[in-house]
């Protein structure tokens, strides 16, 4: 029940700090450019990761056109869009690139969201394609060595994380 | 290993696994309910330690033979005047040593005197008796006649922890009768009628007895045995789940930390740029 005249409910605080990342991400995109992004994990909870990688697209989509691209590591390889939302089914990187290329020109911010790197060799090659890559973690499970062996690989390839997205 | 080991850690880390402390509980209540009813009755609590009594019980019945005067009584000298005094004959006779001295060997050829003493309930009236104390006078507690009322039938009857001893007891009092006494006094004739075996409980007076016995017992420094409640059960083995489970949490948080807080993903140089509410599927 509100006591007061600002004071949010559970629910309106969860959609604000969605909106506050979002804006985050925005203000990244606007001063430095680069509108492929990808969203990455050392935790194994995929639900979560792309339960976060959906909200933050619908707040981007206030503000600009944005694909969310769910990048699986199993599959035939195809990449199937609907509804503005695209999957692609262990792609290769040629054609991830190909597709990437091809769908710049029709949305202003492509979000990808790639499985952990620290347990998919292709996913790191999929994080070379993005222009940042955020890493999203979720407090009391994600464990320390998970976390380090995450920015050891990315480290690897010269990737470096423009920021951390923390949920529950 | 400790730089990520705190009070915090520790707590969140009790709480991340808080259902598998309920999983754990529920089956120790289950293992307690379970040996609750599969325990047996020597280990029952107290209200299921109440011994039977095993009676077993034989009647005769004593009748004079028509040509006998010797034992005519009164100035009518019928013959059931005469079938009583010859009953009462038997019975002095069988309340005499001689006769428990037979019954005594008997039970001894098959039991020994420490058995004797258990199964006869001489042992929880008395604890303090021992197997020297066994002799044909331990009998007069538990084997009994009695002559009944306004007839011929002699009745003896034992009474004891133990059905089999009961039924020897008894057994050995009718060939004693049949075997030795008859044979004696000629001109009766003695029927068996009935041999009657039944389990009686005990009263609560002489429960009570037995408790006090057991008591008096305890404070001489002899073992009575005691099983705790099923309550006392639950709630130690309650405390024993909970010990183990905060242990097996404890190592966990120590050799596999997590990262809690804001400032833990902060000191590795990176921004933390949002921190969602529970996410929605």
């Amino acid at each position: 029940m509100k006591t007061a005249d600002y004071a949010q409910t559970k629910d309106e605080q969860n959609e604000q700090s969605y909106a506050f990342a979002a804006n985050a991400i925005l203000e990244t995109v606007d001063n430095q450019g680069g509108n492929t992004l990808a969203l990455t994990s050392s935790n194994t909870n995929k639900e979560g990761q792309w339960a976060v990688a959906a909200n933050i697209a619908d707040k981007l989509r206030s503000h600009c056109r944005v694909l969310l691209i769910y990048v699986t590591p199993q599959g035939d390889g195809e990449i199937a869009v609907k509804d503005g939302v695209a999957k692609a089914d262990n792609p290769s990187p040629e054609k991830l690139g190909a597709f990437l290329k091809e769908k710049k020109e029709t949305a202003d911010i492509l979000l990808l969201c790639l499985p952990p790197v620290r347990l998919y060799a292709q996913a790191l090659e999929y994080a070379k394609m993005a222009d940042k890559l955020y890493l999203v973690e979720r407090t009391c499970h994600s464990t320390y060595g998970d976390f380090e062996k995450t920015l050891g690989l990315l480290s690897t390839y010269d990737i470096h994380p423009a920021g951390t997205i923390l949920y529950r | 290993m400790f730089e990520h080991f705190g009070l915090k850690d520790v707590l969140i880390a009790l709480w991340k696994y808080i259902r598998y402390l309920i999983i754990l509980l529920v089956l120790a209540a289950v293992v307690v309910l379970a040996l609750r009813f599969t325990r047996s009755d020597a280990e029952a609590g107290p209200q299921d330690t109440r011994p039977d009594i095993f009676s077993s019980s034989v009647y005769y019945s004593v009748s004079a033979t028509e040509d006998d005067s010797r034992y005519t009584i009164g100035e009518s000298g019928n013959t059931l005047g005469t079938s009583r005094y010859l009953a009462s004959i038997y019975m002095n006779m069988i309340n005499t040593d001689y006769c428990r001295d037979y019954i005594f060997n008997q039970v001894m050829e098959q039991y020994s005197k420490e058995e004797f003493l258990e199964k006869s309930g001489l042992l929880k009236k008395k604890p303090e008796l021992t197997a020297d104390h066994v002799s044909l006078k331990s009998l007069t507690t538990i084997f009994h006649t009695s002559l009944i009322t306004d007839s011929s039938v002699i009745n003896m009857f034992a009474e004891t922890y133990d059905k089999d001893l009961s039924m020897v007891i008894v057994q050995a009092a009718s060939d004693y009768l049949e075997k030795v006494l008859a044979t004696q006094l000629e001109p009766a004739k003695i029927t068996k009628m009935s041999q009657v075996n039944q389990v009686l409980k005990i009263t609560e007076e002489e429960q009570k007895l037995l408790d006090s016995k057991g008591a008096a017992a305890a404070s001489q420094n002899q073992t009575v045995s005691t099983t705790p409640s099923l309550k006392k059960q639950a709630v130690i083995l309650g405390i024993l789940t909970v010990a183990l489970y905060c242990i097996v949490v404890f190592f966990i948080a120590l050799f596999r930390p997590t990262m809690n807080r804001k400032s833990d993903f902060e000191a590795y140089g990176f921004p933390v740029i949002g921190e969602l509410g529970k996410y929605k599927k």
